[in-house]
C-alpha cells in the first residue's frame, strides 16, 4: 500500500519520455533528417527550424543510444523531482546551441545530437539539487563541481572523452555541451528571481 | 492374342515424345539478373536527360559521399529447367557497405579528398533524382557523391551430365550444372550542387563455376560474391585511372571545372556525450535511488 502510494506521488516524466520518442521517430526515418539536420548552408538560406531541430537527429546508432539514454534519466530525475521549466530548458539549449554553432563555429557545416540539451540537462537537476537538504544536495554539488572541472578541460583542450572515439564519421563538439550547461544556469537564475519577486510571493 | 498394332505404334511415339522432352529439359539453360541503374535513379520518367549541368564549383580538400545507387532492383529469369530454379544474388546490405568501405578507404588515399562518408540504402528513395541526392547533401555536408550500380547475370546450364539427376543419388554427387556469372560494378561521381558528372569508372567480372543440383544455389551464392569481387577489385583499379585522367581535366580546362582551396576538410560534427558526464549521471541515478530506497 505505502509502495504504491509512494509510486503514484512519482510524477510521469512526459517531456522527456516524448523527447526521446520525437528522437527515435526522426531517427527511424532518414528522409525526417535530412528536413530537420543542422546544415549551415540551409540556415542560411532561410530554413531556421533546423537551429533548433538538428539537436533530434542523431548520426548513428550508438550515437542516438547514448544520448537519448543519457537523456531519459536526466529527463526523468527533473521530472520526478518536480524541478519546473524542463521543456523549455530543452527548447532554448537546443537553440543556443544552434545559434553558437552557426555564429562561432563556421567549419561546422552539419551538425546533430542531443548532448549538449543533456548537458543543460544534468546541469539543471544539479543546480537544483543544491537547494535541497540531506544528501542530495552534497551529491548534486559534487556532480556539478566535476560537471564544470569537465566543460573546463573540454574548453582548453578541445577534445571530449567520447565512447567509441575514433569510430564515429563526425567529429565531436564539446561547444555544445559548454553551451547547454551556460543555458541551465541562466534558466536557473532567471526561474529562481522570477520565483523570488514579492508580487509572485504574494500571488 | 488380337492387340491392336496402331495403338502399340502410338504409345511408342507418346514414350519417345516423352523422352525427348525430358533430355530437352535436363539440357535447359536459364540466367538470372539484377541490376540498377545510375539514369533510372536520376532522370526518371523522362525519355531524354534534361538536366543541364552547371559549371562545377570544387572545393579542396572535397567532401564525398559514396553509395550504391537505390533499389527497384530489375530482375529477369529467363530459360526452364525441370528442376527448381536458381536463386544466387548475393548483394546483401552488408555487403553493399562492405564494398563501399573498400571503395572509401581507396579513396581517403587521394589527396584532394577530405572526409568521405558510406551512405546507407535507407538514405537513398528509388527514382530520387538530383532531388534525393540534394537530401543527402544537407544530412552529410557533402559536395561529390559516388554512386555505384551494378549489372550482374548468372547463366546455369544442364550439362549431359544432369541426367543423372534422375537416379535421385546423381543429383547430390554429379556436378551437372555449369555455371556462368557476369558482374559489372559501375562507379558514376557527380558534383552534387552542379549536377554534372565528373567522371566514371566502370568494372568487370566472370565466374566459372560448377555445382551439383542440390548444392546449385548456394553454389551460385558463393560465384555472386566472388564476381562482386572481382569486379570491385576491377572497379578500384579503373578509379585510380580515372581519378589521374580527371586531374588532368581540371587542370587543362579551368573554364568547365573551377577549383576553391578551403583550410578544413572536416565539417560533419555531433553532439556526443563523453564518458565522464556518463558516468556522473550514472552517479546521480544510482544516488537518486539509494536514497529514495533509504526514505
Amino acid at each position: 500500500m505505502v509502495a504504491s502510494a509512494r509510486l503514484s506521488a512519482i510524477p510521469f516524466p512526459i517531456w522527456t519520455l516524448l523527447l526521446c520518442g520525437v528522437a527515435g521517430f526522426v531517427f527511424c526515418l532518414p528522409l525526417l533528417q535530412t528536413a530537420l539536420v543542422y546544415n549551415r548552408a540551409a540556415v542560411a538560406d532561410g530554413e531556421f527550424w533546423r537551429l533548433v531541430t538538428g539537436n533530434l537527429v542523431h548520426l548513428s546508432m550508438p550515437h542516438f543510444l547514448i544520448d537519448v539514454t543519457a537523456l531519459l534519466v536526466a529527463g526523468a530525475l527533473i521530472e520526478m523531482h518536480r524541478y519546473r521549466h524542463f521543456a523549455m530548458l530543452c527548447l532554448v539549449s537546443g537553440a543556443l546551441i544552434g545559434v553558437t554553432l552557426y555564429f562561432a563555429m563556421p567549419e561546422i557545416v552539419v551538425f546533430g545530437g542531443l548532448s549538449g540539451v543533456v548537458t543543460a540537462a544534468v546541469a539543471y537537476l544539479c543546480l537544483h539539487g543544491t537547494r535541497q537538504g540531506g544528501a542530495w544536495k552534497w551529491l548534486c554539488l559534487l556532480v556539478l563541481a566535476c560537471l564544470v572541472a569537465k566543460l573546463g578541460v573540454e574548453m582548453a583542450l578541445g577534445f571530449s572523452l567520447t565512447v567509441g572515439a575514433g569510430t564515429q564519421t563526425f567529429v565531436p563538439v564539446p561547444v555544445s555541451h559548454a553551451v547547454g550547461a551556460v543555458t541551465a544556469l541562466l534558466l536557473f537564475v532567471l526561474a529562481g528571481w522570477r520565483d523570488s519577486r514579492p508580487d509572485r510571493g504574494s500571488t | 492374342m488380337n492387340r491392336n498394332p496402331s495403338y502399340l505404334r502410338r504409345g511408342g511415339w507418346v514414350c519417345l515424345l516423352l523422352v525427348s522432352l525430358l533430355l530437352a529439359g535436363c539440357l535447359a539453360t536459364t540466367s538470372a539478373r539484377n541490376a540498377t541503374s545510375v539514369v533510372d535513379y536520376l532522370y526518371p520518367n523522362v525519355r531524354e536527360p534534361v538536366v543541364s549541368p552547371g559549371i562545377p564549383v570544387l572545393t579542396l580538400p572535397t567532401r564525398v559521399a559514396i553509395a550504391f545507387v537505390p533499389g527497384e532492383t530489375s530482375k529477369s529469369v529467363s530459360g526452364r529447367t525441370p528442376f527448381r530454379p536458381s536463386q544466387g544474388f548475393m548483394l546483401t546490405e552488408t555487403k553493399k557497405i562492405a564494398v563501399l568501405q573498400e571503395v572509401a578507404d581507396h579513396f581517403k588515399k587521394v589527396s584532394f579528398v577530405g572526409n568521405i562518408e558510406i551512405i546507407p540504402s535507407a538514405y537513398l528513395t528509388p527514382r530520387g533524382s538530383f532531388a534525393n541526392l540534394d537530401q543527402v547533401r544537407t544530412m552529410y555536408g557533402v559536395d561529390v557523391i559516388v554512386l555505384v550500380s551494378y549489372d550482374q547475370t548468372q547463366f546455369t546450364d544442364e550439362g549431359m551430365l544432369s541426367l543423372a539427376y534422375w537416379t535421385i543419388v546423381g543429383a547430390y554427387v554429379v556436378q551437372g550444372q555449369r555455371n556462368d556469372t557476369h558482374t559489372m560494378l559501375d562507379a558514376v561521381v557527380y558534383d552534387i550542387a552542379s549536377r554534372k558528372m565528373l567522371f566514371r569508372a566502370p568494372g568487370t567480372s566472370m565466374v566459372k563455376g560448377s555445382a551439383t543440383l542440390v548444392n546449385l544455389s548456394e553454389q551460385l551464392r558463393v560465384d555472386s560474391e566472388a564476381g562482386f569481387n572481382k569486379a570491385t577489385a576491377a572497379m578500384i583499379a579503373n578509379l585510380d585511372t580515372q581519378l589521374v585522367a580527371f586531374q588532368e581535366k581540371v587542370k587543362q580546362r579551368p573554364e568547365e571545372y573551377r577549383v576553391v582551396q578551403t583550410s578544413s576538410g572536416s565539417s560533419r560534427g555531433g553532439g556526443l556525450l563523453d564518458l565522464v558526464t556518463l558516468a556522473l549521471l550514472a552517479v546521480l541515478g544510482v544516488g537518486f535511488l539509494w536514497l529514495r530506497r533509504r526514505g
